[in-house]
């Protein structure tokens, strides 16, 4: 027992109770390198860009979205500065709009995920036996469909909609988590610290709350910062399958169905497309830049990388 | 049996007609002497160019040129059969139909057409039992029997009154074949027919037309049929090719199509105002719909007379027209446009948004949520059924009608609108042949009734009310009678029946400015031969 709580354990493995995520900023004043690489300063820059044009889209769109207002397919112009689709509807105002599905989505999208992926990976991992097996094999059974195959089944026999679309995005989203998570609490599990924990009287629940998960947070979260990105893709998926937004919703992923209908008519679908990549990207070099962060071996590898 | 004068008014229009296309014949006769070659693109679905088998569009387009028809349409005029290789008489009773021989028809190998030739190519249709074989089926479902009388005369007999038969005849997949020489290749009259291959690249047919090569999947070449009875066509080659939309546009741009038929509207539009082409359109025969559940407890407030003629009002038609495109019009009834029976218009079906403000109020609707049933593939012209429905409840709002869309993919929205459970809609429907009476389907209790919650027994007034003027439209038997029937059917259903006519989209030729009189016929897109 001692021996657990040496200093030389505490390297690998911070004492109970605080985690390597507690311990970062009290090491480091300053925000850590990873964090201040160019690429993630962007990514939160447009990440906040499109929080304030999402927070304030009443506000900001200078025609109704829904509205068909306008001539029908005018290209870019002063008044309509991504022209009008071909119900003459303002494409700047439905992207603004669409940005209020785009946005909030994917976060609910991830944390609902991760809120059910961990808490089944805690339980499996931790208790092993029966409930590891039964929960494990209902996660091979959801990640051995395609993903988008079974979202699309799920919502063909529920009817479009945004809800219905998330709901089956979470239902084949969360084994990802289960996965990680369990196999991280498997590694925890028998580690000295939490050995320990036990023996002091730690019932079964502290013992998952404050002795594992802080432990296996990071590279948790580090997989959830990097799944906003494909979380907003899946929804606009679905959506430009008809299987999300239902019109006239403004949603990105229908709009660039409705641009693919009329090719000749670039402006349609490339607004959207554009919303769509922007956030996308911006997701993935924030992701990139808090996998750098949290991750020590990576960080050592960026700093030799750096040396070099 | 007495012979009616309608078969009488045929042949004289049918002389006229030929009188005319002689006058026009000679006129052009100059350019017809020296070779010309036409290369036309079109959208290949094609499956087969055996005329037994063929139901497709790229089939019809080329049958259409190869095989002549007992009995042909005009131009684009669908309301009225006129001879080819055939006049007609109709019986009073409208089961027997009378062919004889108009004139002198030679098949491409010299040989005479004759009624052998003519009865055999029917049985031969109904014993394959392909995919055209219904249009040989009388209304009873029985196949119609046909009988050789003598060297110039057939009948055609059905169970029971069939007074559409003559306006079936002139599809493509009717065409007469030689019975020599699709026997010699393995033709019979029942399902061991094995002479598709041969006709897939070979043909025996009347029309202007031949087979020189063919290559269905990607394009057929025809030359002139040198023993046609008709005026010759002036282009002795024509290439007939596969092409996507996109490609249609780049080689009727380089020069290297003349004719087009799958140029998005948009397109179309921007060519002919560059002047490098011109374009013809004509409407489809499809009727683009709304439809309202007439049973009290899945229509719930849509299940009201004044409520549906809310919506006949707040639909703003030209608006639609418009999103559509061109060649696009709005339907008197839900026969469309250039049917017979079909209905000009109809004043019940106008936009005027207080008129609609006034119905809504007396229907007792206080803005309840309407489903609103949508196939989100389907595509109408230039614009998606989605859209079309967008603006539907975007007009409908207006009156205060609050419209939710649910949009399902094509297979699934169809299973539900035949459900017959489900609140509103938009649906289409395509003519199997151009005559009112394919619109039976719409009427209470039967097939597309049914869906619409439309069934007699339920108290539903108005089912109740149309259900004897659509028996009467289907026993009347004299043909202006029977015309007269059909549209008062129409105008009753615009008053008070669950389906609203919305738009009849259209279709367009596109054709480069050396090529003239391109007519879009909805049947078999364009006669190769009335070009010049």
């Amino acid at each position: 027992m001692s021996e657990s709580l040496s200093p030389e354990a505490s390297v690998a493995a911070p004492p109970p109770g605080t985690s390597a995520f507690d311990a970062l900023p009290r090491r480091r004043r300053t925000l850590p390198r990873a964090w201040r690489s160019p690429f993630a300063i962007v990514g939160a820059a447009v990440i906040v860009l499109w929080a304030i044009v999402a927070v304030f889209a009443p506000l900001i769109e200078p025609h109704d979205p829904l509205g068909q207002v306008a001539q029908a397919v005018q290209p870019p112009s002063a008044a309509h500065p991504f022209g009008t689709d071909l119900l003459g509807r303002d494409i700047l105002s439905r992207v603004i709009a669409g940005s209020r599905i785009s946005l909030p989505a994917p976060v609910m999208l991830v944390v609902a995920s991760l809120v059910i992926g961990v808490v089944l990976g805690l339980i499996a991992g931790y208790f092993g036996r029966v409930v590891d097996e039964v929960i494990m094999r209902i996660t091979d059974l959801v990640l051995a469909f395609p993903s988008i195959i079974l979202a699309m089944i799920i919502v063909a026999a529920t009817g479009p909609g945004i809800q219905h679309a998330m709901i089956a995005i979470i239902i084949v989203n969360w084994p990802q988590y289960t996965r990680v998570t369990r196999s991280l609490v498997l590694g925890a599990r028998s580690s000295e610290y939490v050995v320990a924990g036990r023996l002091m009287g730690a019932n079964w629940f502290t013992s998952l709350t404050r002795d594992i998960l802080p432990n296996i947070a990071s590279p948790v979260l580090v997989l959830a910062t990097l799944d906003f990105g494909n979380q907003i893709l899946a929804l606009a998926g679905l959506s430009f399958l008809g299987l999300g937004a239902v019109p006239p919703q403004a949603e990105w992923g229908s709009m660039v169905y409705d641009g693919l209908q009329n090719f000749s008519a670039w402006w349609i679908a490339a607004f959207p497309a554009l919303a769509i990549f922007t956030l996308v990207i911006a997701f993935n070099l924030l992701g990139d830049a808090l996998r750098d962060a949290l991750d020590p071996r990576m960080q050592e590898r960026l700093q030799e990388g750096g040396a070099l | 049996m007495s012979v009616k004068k309608r078969g009488i008014a045929a042949v004289v229009l049918g002389s006229i007609a030929v009188l005319t296309l002689a006058a026009c014949g000679s006129g052009g006769s100059g350019s017809a002497s020296s070779a010309k070659s036409l290369v036309v693109d079109t959208n290949y679905d094609l499956v087969t160019l055996d005329p037994g088998r063929d139901f497709e569009f790229t089939g019809n387009l080329i049958d259409a040129q190869i095989y002549e028809t007992a009995l042909t349409y005009k131009g684009d005029d669908l309301s009225k059969p006129v001879p080819e290789l055939t006049t007609y008489q109709v019986s009073s009773d409208d089961k027997t139909v009378t062919l004889k021989l108009n004139g002198k028809h030679y098949f491409s190998d010299g040989k005479p057409v004759t009624v052998d030739d003519i009865v055999y190519s029917y049985q031969r249709m109904q014993g394959i039992a392909g995919n055209p074989s219904f249009l040989l089926l009388d209304p009873a479902g029985k196949p119609i029997t046909i009988t050789k009388v003598d060297d110039s005369t057939l009948t055609l007999t059905s169970s029971t009154a069939n007074p559409a038969l003559p306006f079936i005849l002139p599809n493509p997949s009717l065409g007469i074949v030689e019975k020599a020489t699709v026997t010699a290749h393995g033709g019979t009259t029942d399902e061991k027919d094995g002479a598709q291959s041969w006709l897939d690249t070979h043909s025996i047919g009347s029309g202007p037309y031949m087979i020189s090569s063919s290559d269905i999947k990607s394009r057929v070449v025809l030359t002139a049929n040198p023993h046609y009875a008709g005026t010759k066509p002036s282009y002795t080659k024509v290439v007939v090719k596969n092409a996507t939309s996109a490609t249609q546009k780049v080689d009727l741009q380089s020069g290297q199509a003349q004719l087009a038929d799958g140029i998005s509207p948009q397109d179309a539009t921007s060519l002919k105002s560059s002047g490098k082409a011109g374009v013809t359109s004509g409407a489809s025969l499809y009727t683009l719909y709304a439809w309202f559940n007439q049973m009290p407890d899945l229509g719930g407030p849509v299940a009201n007379e004044d409520f549906l003629n809310a919506v006949r009002h707040g639909i703003d038609y030209d608006a639609i027209l418009k999103l559509v495109g061109a060649g696009s019009v709005q339907p008197g009834g839900v026969v469309p446009q250039g049917l017979f029976g079909a209905l000009k218009s109809d004043p019940s079906n106008t936009y005027d948004l207080s008129e609609a403000k006034a119905d809504l109020a007396k229907s007792g609707y206080s803005g309840q949520t309407v489903k609103f049933l949508v196939d989100s593939e389907a595509q109408a012209g230039n614009a998606s059924f989605s859209n079309i429905a967008q603006t539907l409840q975007a007009q409908l709002k207006k009156v205060g009608i609050n419209l939710q869309l649910v949009p399902q993919p094509s297979a699934t929205a169809l299973d539900t609108f035949r459900s017959g459970k489900f609140q509103a809609g938009m649906a289409q429907w395509g003519a199997d042949y151009p005559d009112a009476s394919d619109y039976i389907a719409f009427a209470p209790d039967q097939n597309v009734g049914l869906r619409a919650g439309w069934a007699t027994g339920k108290g539903i007034s108005s089912a109740e009310q149309l259900k004897p003027l659509f028996t009467k439209a289907m026993t009347t038997t004299d043909d202006t009678a029977r015309e007269k029937a059909w549209q008062e059917v129409q105008t009753e259903m615009n008053k008070v029946g669950p389906f609203i006519p919305i738009v009849q989209p259209g279709a367009q030729l596109v054709y480069a400015t050396s090529v003239k009189g391109a007519v879009y016929n909805p049947l078999w897109t364009v006669s190769f031969a009335d070009l010049k």
